[in-house]
């Protein structure tokens, strides 16, 4: 065989393959690492997906192995693979185009294909990349090889399949026993933090469910809960029925709950704590914030759709308390408020209200409460939803 | 989503169309249109939305003002907007000679294709060729064949759930698909037939040169 690697094209998968040796790795092994060293000795060169450092691999390997064991342990204890996973280390551009690393079908199991080279600036920021690419694809592969999965890539599970894996990564930024430090889950809070209004479970917010998973976890009982979650996981089935029956909350009251919690980054005491993201990327976006005069109303109309939310600052010059009127017969069908108090470092002040049916809402306020935040959040199955409120501070 | 626009101004026809559409090709969502008017302007509020409209099935006679017109302006219309759109003319009337006109001038160079003339089987081809392009556009998709500006929110990392999509609907119409697009398959895909009512897809293919 002959390549031509001044001219840059496509190879498909069993031309590629060809250039990579299988290594074993575990006893019994656990993975199967296909690769190539970019200068080997008494080979063919595999040019463009040849290895340049052994670190790229080790740290792959480690990686693999470390969040597979994290997963299949306690707390999470998932099943292990039932065969050892094919791990295919080479340029994925040169194959399909792109370079992202990806999990697919190959002889009847999973296999994860993983970039073999990157034009990092430094090689931390490549080993950082390459971690968190491993520690994602084998979350998928664990998680898609859970019995009622049966090595299925299942549609309705996607999105929680992707917030899972995501949650995964950041494990590397918080366990002291991890393969590497890294914080590269963050890249996907910046669209969370900025559009709230995307629905959670929709191919466009499936990578910024990470934060719902770790809502989950913080709030049902810890990492345990990703593997009562995946356990439950049976292909056809709706990933929200497994979650309703493992919360006992129905999506809509979680959602909710989530929403507004989701405000409160930067509070200790809230499930959706993340420091890391507040301190980078700040609170969530407002769809708009506006100041309550005493006496006067305040209009606030917009829409939301499905499992998206909007959130909305008010600011009251003089405390004393707030009344929100919830005007429209959407109220408690098509959309959920829930309103509250916070500081200005965004921590909760007063207690959160859910308000379900059409009427007024007041909301006390303490001397040490910045503002009110309100969060207009859809629900499952509906569509552009308009919803108007009216703000009046007492 | 796969997004279909349907201008058809029977009724029953067009819900049959959709009933038979929809009981093969998951995750699709049409827009429907009784009359030329009606049928434009879904073409350009998807357009002025961002929303891609994948494939046009335009009956060849539509209702406008009234009256019945020769509805290949909305095929101008529609590749205006969407230049990769897969535009089907149906019509009652097969050798019409303003339909075969517009088919010679405005579809020879581009990858739209022939009537489907609403006789026999034909919303079954109908269904046969949406197949087609759904798994072609898959293939492309996959292959960065034609890939333009990732939207930021969907495509960050991670071809996972492409490579899903593609091998799933290649084990689910396998038997459907042309020669030529199952020859394009084989090249990347190993494709075992050996169990008729599961067929397996894996990545693979010919370990040719």
């Amino acid at each position: 065989m002959v390549i031509s690697y001044w001219e840059p094209g496509r190879r498909n998968f069993a031309q590629i393959r060809r250039l990579l040796k299988p290594y074993p790795v575990g006893s019994p092994p656990r993975l199967i690492l296909h690769y190539a060293n970019y200068h080997a000795v008494g080979e063919s060169g595999p040019g463009c997906h040849g290895i340049r450092s052994p670190v790229v691999v080790t740290t792959y390997r480690d990686s693999l192995l470390w969040i597979l064991d994290r997963l299949t342990t306690p707390p999470v204890g998932l099943a292990l693979p039932p065969l050892p996973t094919p791990v295919f280390i080479f340029e994925p551009a040169e194959y399909r185009g792109a370079s992202d690393p990806f999990t697919g079908p190959y002889m009847g199991q999973l296999m994860i294909g993983l970039p073999c080279r990157t034009g990092a600036s430094e090689r931390s920021l490549e080993l950082d990349d390459a971690a968190t690419a491993a520690v994602h694809e084998m979350c998928h592969v664990v998680c898609f090889n859970q019995p009622g999965m049966r090595g299925n890539v299942d549609r309705g599970w996607r999105w929680i399949a992707e917030g899972t894996a995501v949650w995964a990564e950041t494990l590397l930024g918080s366990d002291p026993s991890a393969s590497r430090h890294s914080k590269e889950y963050l890249f996907y809070a910046l669209n969370w933090c900025d559009r709230p209004e995307v629905p959670l479970d929709s191919e466009y917010g499936m990578y910024q469910a990470f934060l719902f998973v770790r809502y989950l976890v913080s709030r049902f009982g810890g990492d345990a809960f990703v593997g009562n979650l995946w356990r439950a996981a049976r292909v056809g089935e709706d990933p929200w029925n497994a979650i309703q029956n493992l919360t006992g909350q129905t999506t809509d009251d979680l959602f909710a709950e989530y929403s507004a919690e989701a405000y409160l980054l930067n509070d200790p005491a809230s499930p959706c704590y993340s420091p890391e993201v507040f301190s980078r990327f700040g609170p969530r976006a407002l769809t708009s914030s506006v100041i309550a005069v005493r006496t006067a109303e305040t209009p606030i109309h917009g829409s939301v759709w499905g499992l998206g939310c909007r959130y909305y600052r008010v600011d009251v010059p003089v405390p004393s308390s707030l009344d929100i009127e919830c005007a429209g017969d959407e109220w408690g069908i098509d959309v959920t408020l829930v309103a509250g108090a916070a500081t200005a470092s965004y921590q909760r002040v007063a207690q959160v209200s859910h308000q379900r049916k059409p009427g007024t809402l007041a909301i006390p306020l303490t001397p040490i409460a910045d503002h009110i935040w309100l969060t207009v959040c859809g629900k499952a199955g509906r569509r552009d939803t308009d919803f108007s409120l009216v703000v009046t501070a007492r | 989503m796969y997004r279909v626009l349907i201008a058809e101004d029977n009724e029953p026809t067009r819900r049959r169309v959709i009933e038979e559409i929809s009981s093969d090709i998951s995750e699709i969502e049409f827009l429907q249109a009784a009359t030329f008017e009606e049928a434009e302007k879904l073409i350009r509020e998807a357009h002025a939305d961002g929303i891609e409209i994948r494939v046009a099935i335009l009956d060849s006679q539509m209702p406008r003002a009234g009256a019945l017109v020769i509805s290949m302006d909305l095929c101008n219309i529609v590749s205006a907007k969407f230049p990769d759109v897969l535009v089907i003319h149906c019509t009652a009337f097969a050798g019409d000679p303003t339909v075969e006109k517009h088919v010679q001038e405005r579809h020879s160079a581009r990858r739209v294709h022939e009537f489907f003339p609403k006789t026999g089987n034909w919303i079954e081809a109908l269904v046969s060729e949406l197949v087609r392009d759904k798994v072609e556009r898959e293939l492309n998709s996959f292959f960065s064949v034609g890939r333009g500006v990732a939207h930021p929110m969907f495509r960050q990392r991670g071809a996972t759930f492409d490579l899903a999509d593609l091998t799933q609907d290649i084990a689910r119409y396998w038997s459907r698909l042309p020669e030529e697009t199952r020859a394009r398959i084989l090249n990347d895909f190993d494709v075992d037939e050996s169990n008729p009512t599961r067929i397996v897809v894996s990545l693979g293919g010919r370990d040719g040169d």
